[in-house]
Formats: structure tokens, C-alpha cells, sequence
């Protein structure tokens, strides 16, 4: 009904913006969930909700619980783990899971706020603290220990059997198949743990040095035999100072490291100028705490996407 | 020459015209008469001298107008009532108490450049604010107060325009509310600077009738004016006020060229027959842009069009 | 329907949604206020100003809200100092010292080692993880604030209107706007949790700017920004909910969204006005002041 009164907008700009914002409410209304489970099986209906921080941590649950877990994470593949702020799907996310898995020792910190706002009783897993076996590296930039322990894949099947165990307890209804599965998955591990060692081995060893951006690497240089020039950014989200970027660049010249390794996500400039400085090539594609596209979907493929570039940066074979 | 503010002024114009009120009035007789008592003040701003040696009582029920050039001090004076401003040098009394402390018993009304029109109050809102101090801290106005308003409001011919939000009034109207705000208090003092300046006449005479009626009901009116037809037609007394006071007296001292020589520092000028005041803004160290503006002494009534602009 | 409902089902979204309506509640009360009284910059300055004391007591391991609060209610006392003693030229000074003070927060930010996460909350918000301490102390300093600001309500108008007649009325003008300063400063510190600092001085002054726009009259002004507001508030946090994205801005967005309509579309200035200007009488009147 068309009314002449004046109290009606003359000007169609304003029907237009109401347009405007009814379509955006009702886009938003259609919007699904958070971050959809990419690789991986279905999940049975009723499936153990679990929510991880990191994708990485994701599809770790996704291989050892199978179809009987449903897994999502809250950092999107690509964004940085330690700065990431939580969207309002995330929380709403964790306030609807059953169980939480996240790394702990820092790395993904912020998540303790959010599960006490939002799920303050549920079961959470913290799988890299206090893990029996792992000889702990100490942090640099006043963190007490180096968070990134999956890189050593020996740590990855600690993490594994932790995520089963989790997994077991939380849904005793399919312990046992939960069981099986993360059995499984850790013998796939322990292979995959002999592979990177003989394929590191490769690489002559005056050459196995690495740089890196951030300090993601220490448990796998320990692991593999590889040795830290240093990293290109001490804490993640504050840039290098000019001094520690020139203490970098001494350290490179002086070790006779081939590459710099910068990370998937991060600014790869840095690296690169560094490098030029250095006179040392740049490889700038590594993944350490979030997945990328296949082949990089997997925490196994990960890994092998890692040792490939690095063994082929540093002159190994195979 | 004593002063003696208990002679009937017009007795002794020769007296009158060499009156310079000096330190004789320091005597409790003319103090505890007064309702406003000045002892040898003297105030300024920063390192600026505005007002020295002032010695000026004012009788309860008097009318009084203050009259000078730009920046002689007036609105400082006035100030010093108010207790709005301390004096570097000697005291202030108000209704027997120091300046300031009798607030309730006094209403100042600013000069109106000074107000943000643009504020989201009524009429009714600011004449309101009239009553706040005798309300006290924390209550809210009642009955009594609204009618105290209503009348105020009558009084000053805005009864109509209750509702009206103050930056739609007309200059004029804006004048009556503030002196509707200064009645709706029911002060025994009234201290207006600048009160009929730059308002058509019919406001001037409603205001000024209204001003007379309190004082003949005993209220003490103070008001700064530079309209010196005003002054000597409608005031009963006048101080003139050049950096100190020149002349108190009866109103007909304006008319005194000796008077306004020394109250205007000899910018005059006789024009067959008339004495006119020149008023130099270069004269004193203001700031720039005081436009000059003329009275006719003993004319027809003064105000014409000009621009004015606060005094600090 | 659904779309409302939904959220609710989440109890950190209903505590959200609490917690930002008493932001909203406060900051449109006393915000009326800031903006009657031009002091919208200085509210940005003790926002910003409120950072150091932020980041000392995340340094110090101490409750921030406290660090944030003494920064902040040192910061507006010496602002009331600086503009009294300096005139018009205060506005400068408050630019440096503000802006000095930020960056001293940021130089102590950058000699913490390790994770700093949290501090980020308070740079841009964290509504959705309002806690139920939180909330509570946040229900206690909101009251707090609004008594204060309802008993002195009439005073508080009388100054900021005609500062000379209040002072010469009996007032302590110069007491009051020292007070009213520290309760700027104590909002802003209870808004920062929802807004963050960046943002805080927008939920301070837009709800009553917009209600400026649409009304004249005093009462009007206040009750329209309330209802801004929380209205605003609400509006966002669903809106953020829905598009997945960040609440403090959302909301600040929505305020700013019914700002420009009020603008383009209110009686006072907008198409539907009768002359689509703002008021200005016709003719000055001799001696009227001539704003500016």
C-alpha cells in the first residue's frame, strides 16, 4: 500500500539499504556452522563432537576416531595459531563440544578464556603438557618450553595415543574402535618417523643447518640430526628488532646455512630480504601448526611436504 | 571629599561632582547598611590589572547601574559580587557575608553571548535551573518550584513560549528568560551584566520596569550597561567604573560632563550643545575588534545598532 | 524465530548480551553528558590513555580492570588540570600527552616475552567472553556510575549549560567537572571489555550524538540514547553472531549505521525536515551570539 504522507522515505537510496540489509540477514540466517570437516569420513550421526585448535590437531582426532568423531577446528588453515582471535562461531562451537583437544605449553592459550565463557565443564586435552617420554626443548622469548613438539613425529604418535585415550574416555561407548583406530594411526606414524630420518640422512652433513621463521623447529632438527642457525621472528605477531635481524644475518653467513625457510601464512618478504642479505636461497612454503590444500590436508601429508622441500633445499636425495 | 552615603545626593551637586569615594567608607555604619560592601579591592586576570582601590558600598534596595567604557572592569566588579572571582587585594561583602558564600540569596545573570544556545532545554528547563540552589543537593523539583517557575515566567511575558527550546528564542526573549531564571530564585540581591544591551526597546522597558518593581520591594539590583541614557532615565544610582570607581551616586551624575570626562578619559566631544562620549577602542589594551559606539548624555534613548562584545 | 533464538541457547552469548547492554546503558547516560559538553576527545584520551595501565598490570600479574582504571582516572584528573589551566590550548596538550601515553603502552607491550593474547581483548573487546565476574563487577561499576550521575543530575545539566550561573548559583563548577571527569574515565574503563579501547569512545558518544539529531529536548536526548544504546548493542552482538565476525566493531558499526540515518532521514537536519538545515534563526538578533 502506497502511502503520499510525508513520513515516507522519498528517496529509494534508503529502500534500497533496507533491501540491502534484509538479503545480508538472511544470507546470514542460511550461513552453516564453523569451520566444516575437510578430508576425512563422514561422521555417524551422534558422533563425539570434538572441537580442536589448530587443523592440525583436527585431523590427528579424525584419524584415530574415524566416523565416530565429529572434528573441527577453530584456526583456519593458514592463520597464525598463538595470535588467533576467536569468532563468534568459534566460541558457539566450543559451547556445543564434547570434548576440546588443543596443544597447550602457549601456543594456543587464548582458548582457556574462551572455554571457561563458554563450556566451563568440558573435558579438555592438553596434549603436549606434561607428555611422558618427550625431552623438552626450552623456549626462547620467555615461553618456559617450545610448544611445536608434533614436528618430531615420535611426538605425533605421543599425541596420538593421547587423543585416543581422550577420545576412549569420553565416548566409552566406542573406546574399543577408537582404540583400533589410533593403533593404527600410530603405526602409520612410527613408519612415517623411520622415513624422514633415512631421507634426512641424505642431506651431506656439513649442510644440515636450518633457519627458520619462528621457532617451530627444534624437536624435528633434534629428531632428524639438523642444526638451528636461528629463526627469522622470535614471537610470532611482533616483527624481529633491527638488531636481532642483523645478529640473524651474521649467524647465517657465519654457520654456512644453505636456505631460509619461511612459513606458508606468514609474510614471506622478511625472509626473503634476509636471505638476499645473507646471500642463502629462500624456501618460503613450510607448514608447521596449520594445514594447507591437498596435499598438505593431513598431518602426515604435512610432514612429507616439509622433509621434501628441506631435503631438496639442503641437496639431499630421496 | 567623604562620601557619605546617607546624604541626599542631590542636595550638594557641587559636592557630587568631585565625589571620589575613598577610603572613608571603611566605617561599620555604611557596611552593615550595605547589601553589597567593596573595601579596597583590587582584582585582575593573569597579570592584568582590571579593577584597584575599589571602595564601593551599595544600600539595600538600592537600583543600581554600572556604567564605563569597554574593559573599564564592570563585568569584573560584577564578578566580585558574584563571588565568581577572588580580589588580589582587600574584601568582598555580599548580604553581610563574604562574596560567594550567600549564593542562594543572590542571582547572577551572565551576559548572554556566553551560553551554548544549542543546548536541548526549554524555557521552562532553564528558568528552572533557577531554583536549584535553594533546592539543595538531592531533590527534585516539586509544586512549589514549578509554580515559582510559572510566575517568573509570567512576570517576563514568556509564560507562552514555555516549551520552546532556547536556541529558537529571539534575543530579546532570551534576556527574559535569564531574568526570569534570576526572579524564579527569589534572590535578595540581583546582579545582571549587561542586562537591556543589543534588545529593542519594548524589552528594555518590560525588563527594566520589572527591575524597578523588585527594587522597590526592597531587593537590591546591581546591572552593568553601557546605554548611558538607560542608565540616568530608569537607574536610581550610578557607579562609574574606569580600572577604579570614578563616581557614586545618584543618576543624574552621568549627566555630569566632569563626571564623564574622567569616567571615559576624556574622549568627549560637545556637539551643539549635547555631550557626546566617544568610546576609543584603542584607548585600553583589549582585544581587537571592539567597535566604537556613541551616547548621546541627557538624549533620547541610546542603544542604537553595535556590535557588542564581552568584557573579560 | 529462530534467528533470535538461536544464540540464546548459549549461555556466553546471553552473559554478552547483558554485559552489553549495561555498556550500552552507562555509556549513553554519561556520554549525553560528554557530548553536551565537547569533551568527545578527551573521552578518546583516556581511552587511550588507559593502555599503559593495562599493559603495566598484565606485566605486574595484577587485575587489568584496576590498572586500567588508575591510568585512566589519572589521566582525566590531569586532562581537567591541563584544559583549566590552558584554555583553549589544552586540546594540544591532551594530543601529545594521550598520544605519549599509548605509546608507552605499546613500548612496554613490546618488552613482554611470549604469549600476549589477552591483551588484545582489551585493545578491541571480548564481549563473548564476558565472565560471570565479570559481569558482576561490571553490574557494580555501572550502578555505581549511574547513582552518581542520578544524584547529581540537575547540577550536572546547570554546569554544563551555564557554567558562570551554576558557579554563581553556589555550585562548585570547578569540583563537578573534576567529578564528573572520573566518572568518564571509570565508563570507559567498564566498556572497555566490550569494546576495547580503540572503540570505547564510540559507544560513549554516538548513541547521544544520533539522539542529538532527534530531539531538542533534554529528557528526549537521554532516553534515545539509552534506548541507542542498548538497542545498538543488541543488534550487534546478533548481527556479529550471524556474519561471524568481530563484536565490539560490529556494534560500534551499527551505532554509526543509525547515526548517518538519523543524519540523512531526522527531523532536524534530514530529508524529512521541514527546511532540511539546522535550525538558525532568520535574523541575528543585536547581540545574539554568533556560534563559532
Amino acid at each position: 500500500m502506497i502511502r503520499r504522507a510525508r513520513a515516507v522515505p522519498r528517496h529509494s537510496s534508503l529502500r534500497l539499504g533496507l533491501g540491502v540489509a534484509a538479503i545480508l540477514l538472511v544470507v546470514a540466517a542460511c550461513t552453516g556452522a564453523a569451520t566444516p570437516a575437510s578430508s576425512g569420513p563422514t561422521p555417524a550421526p551422534g558422533a563425539l563432537k570434538v572441537v580442536a585448535t589448530t587443523t592440525v590437531l583436527a585431523d590427528m582426532v579424525r584419524q584415530v576416531g574415524g566416523t565416530n568423531v565429529d572434528a573441527t577446528s577453530i584456526v583456519p588453515k593458514g592463520a597464525v595459531v598463538e595470535t588467533f582471535d576467536p569468532s563468534p562461531r568459534d566460541i558457539a562451537a566450543v559451547s556445543a563440544a564434547d570434548l576440546v583437544v588443543m596443544n597447550g605449553l602457549g601456543l594456543d592459550d587464548w582458548l582457556k578464556r574462551v572455554i571457561t565463557a563458554a563450556n566451563p565443564d568440558v573435558p579438555v586435552v592438553r596434549l603436549g603438557e606434561d607428555l611422558p617420554g618427550v625431552d623438552y626443548i626450552s623456549g626462547g622469548a620467555g615461553e618456559a618450553v617450545n610448544p611445536h613438539l608434533w614436528l618430531d613425529v615420535s611426538n605425533g604418535e605421543r599425541y596420538a595415543a593421547r587423543i585416543a585415550d581422550a577420545l576412549a574416555t569420553a565416548d566409552p561407548a566406542r573406546a574399543a574402535d577408537v582404540r583400533a583406530g589410533g593403533d593404527a594411526y600410530r603405526a602409520r606414524l612410527t613408519d612415517l618417523d623411520a622415513g624422514v630420518r633415512a631421507r634426512i640422512a641424505t642431506i651431506p652433513a656439513a649442510d644440515r643447518k636450518l633457519v627458520s621463521f619462528h621457532e617451530a623447529f627444534p624437536y624435528f632438527a633434534k629428531a632428524y640430526g639438523l642444526e638451528i642457525v636461528g629463526s627469522v621472528v622470535g614471537v610470532p605477531g611482533q616483527d624481529p628488532s633491527a638488531g636481532e635481524v642483523a645478529t640473524l644475518i651474521d649467524a647465517i653467513k657465519g654457520s654456512g646455512a644453505k636456505a631460509v625457510f619461511a612459513e606458508a601464512g606468514f609474510n614471506p618478504d622478511l625472509a626473503r630480504a634476509i636471505a638476499t642479505e645473507a646471500g642463502v636461497s629462500v624456501e618460503s612454503n613450510l607448514y608447521n601448526d596449520s594445514l594447507g590444500d591437498p596435499p598438505v590436508d593431513t598431518y602426515e601429508g604435512l610432514i612429507r611436504w616439509d622433509v621434501d622441500r628441506i631435503v631438496a633445499a639442503l641437496g639431499g636425495r630421496g | 571629599m567623604t562620601f557619605d552615603p546617607h546624604s541626599h545626593p542631590h542636595d550638594h551637586p557641587a559636592e557630587r561632582r568631585l565625589a571620589t569615594v575613598d577610603a572613608g567608607l571603611d566605617s561599620g555604619h555604611a557596611r552593615a547598611h550595605s547589601d553589597v560592601w567593596l573595601s579596597d579591592v583590587s582584582a585582575g586576570y593573569g597579570d592584568r590589572v582590571a579593577l584597584e582601590n575599589v571602595n564601593l558600598a551599595v544600600e539595600a534596595g538600592s537600583l543600581l547601574a554600572v556604567v564605563g567604557p569597554n574593559g573599564a572592569g564592570k563585568s569584573t566588579l560584577l564578578k566580585l559580587m558574584a563571588g565568581l572571582l577572588q580580589p588580589w587585594h582587600g574584601r568582598v561583602e555580599v548580604l553581610g557575608h563574604p562574596a560567594g558564600q550567600q549564593a542562594r540569596r543572590v542571582a547572577y545573570v551572565p551576559q548572554a553571548e556566553l551560553v551554548d544556545w544549542g543546548f536541548p532545554v526549554t524555557v521552562d528547563d532553564v528558568v528552572m535551573m533557577g531554583r536549584y540552589p535553594a533546592l539543595g543537593r538531592f531533590r527534585r523539583p516539586g509544586p512549589d518550584d514549578r509554580r515559582a517557575v510559572a510566575a517568573a515566567l509570567e512576570q517576563v511575558g514568556m509564560a507562552a513560549h514555555a516549551s520552546t527550546q532556547i536556541g529558537e528564542l529571539s534575543g530579546g526573549q532570551r534576556r527574559r528568560v535569564f531574568l526570569a531564571r534570576a526572579l524564579a530564585a527569589g534572590p535578595d540581591l540581583f546582579l545582571l551584566d549587561e542586562p537591556v544591551t543589543g534588545v529593542d526597546a519594548t524589552t528594555q522597558e518590560d525588563l527594566m520596569d520589572i527591575l524597578e518593581a523588585e527594587a522597590r520591594s526592597g531587593k537590591t539590583v546591581v546591572a552593568t550597561t553601557h546605554d548611558l541614557a538607560c542608565a540616568a532615565q530608569r537607574f536610581q544610582q550610578v557607579a562609574t567604573v574606569n580600572r577604579t570607581i570614578i563616581a557614586h551616586g545618584p543618576s543624574s551624575l552621568i549627566l555630569d560632563p566632569d563626571v564623564l570626562a574622567r569616567t571615559y578619559g576624556g574622549h568627549l566631544l560637545v556637539l551643539g550643545g549635547q555631550t557626546v562620549v566617544l568610546d576609543d577602542a584603542h584607548h585600553h589594551d583589549d582585544a581587537p575588534g571592539k567597535e566604537r559606539h556613541f551616547h548621546e548624555g541627557g538624549g533620547s534613548a541610546g542603544g542604537g545598532s553595535h556590535h557588542e562584545h564581552p568584557e573579560p | 524465530m529462530d534467528l533470535l533464538i538461536e544464540p540464546l541457547t548459549h549461555v556466553f552469548f546471553v552473559r554478552a548480551l547483558i554485559a552489553a547492554s549495561l555498556v550500552g546503558v552507562v555509556c549513553a547516560v554519561v556520554g549525553t553528558f560528554v557530548v553536551l559538553k565537547g569533551l568527545a576527545f578527551i573521552g578518546d584520551a583516556i581511552s587511550h590513555a588507559a593502555f599503559p595501565g593495562v599493559v603495566a598490570a598484565y606485566i605486574v600479574h595484577g587485575p587489568i580492570l584496576i590498572g586500567a582504571a588508575i591510568a585512566a582516572v589519572i589521566t582525566a584528573l590531569s586532562i581537567g588540570f591541563v584544559t583549566r589551566r590552558a584554555g583553549v590550548r589544552g586540546d594540544t596538550a591532551i594530543g601529545v600527552l594521550f598520544a605519549g601515553a599509548f605509546a608507552l603502552g605499546v613500548f612496554m607491550f613490546s618488552t613482554i616475552q611470549g604469549y600476549v593474547g589477552d591483551l588484545f581483548g582489551f585493545l578491541f573487546g571480548s564481549l563473548l567472553l564476558t565472565g560471570v565476574e565479570d559481569l558482576v563487577t561490571l553490574a557494580i561499576l555501572a550502578t555505581i556510575v549511574l547513582v552518581v550521575v542520578a544524584l547529581l543530575w540537575k547540577e550536572l545539566l546547570y554546569a554544563t549549560f551555564d557554567p558562570q550561573g551554576a558557579a554563581a548559583s553556589g555550585l562548585r563548577v570547578e569540583a563537578l567537572e573534576y567529578l564528573f571527569l572520573g566518572l568518564v574515565a571509570l565508563t570507559i574503563v567498564v566498556s572497555l571489555q566490550a569494546v576495547g579501547i580503540i572503540l570505547v569512545v564510540a559507544m560513549l558518544v554516538t548513541p547521544a550524538a544520533t539522539g542529538q539529531l532527534l530531539t531538542v529536548r533534554f529528557g528526549m536526548l537521554v532516553l534515545l540514547a539509552v534506548v541507542i544504546g542498548i538497542g545498538s548493542s543488541v543488534l550487534g552482538l546478533y548481527v556479529s553472531y550471524w556474519l561471524d565476525v568481530a563484536t565490539g566493531a560490529t556494534i560500534v558499526l551499527v551505532q554509526t549505521g543509525l547515526f548517518l540515518g538519523a543524519l540523512a532521514l531526522g527531523p532536524r537536519t534530514g530529508l524529512l525536515s521541514r527546511r532540511g538545515r539546522p535550525e538558525r534563526p532568520a535574523v541575528l538578533a543585536v547581540g545574539d551570539h554568533v556560534p563559532g
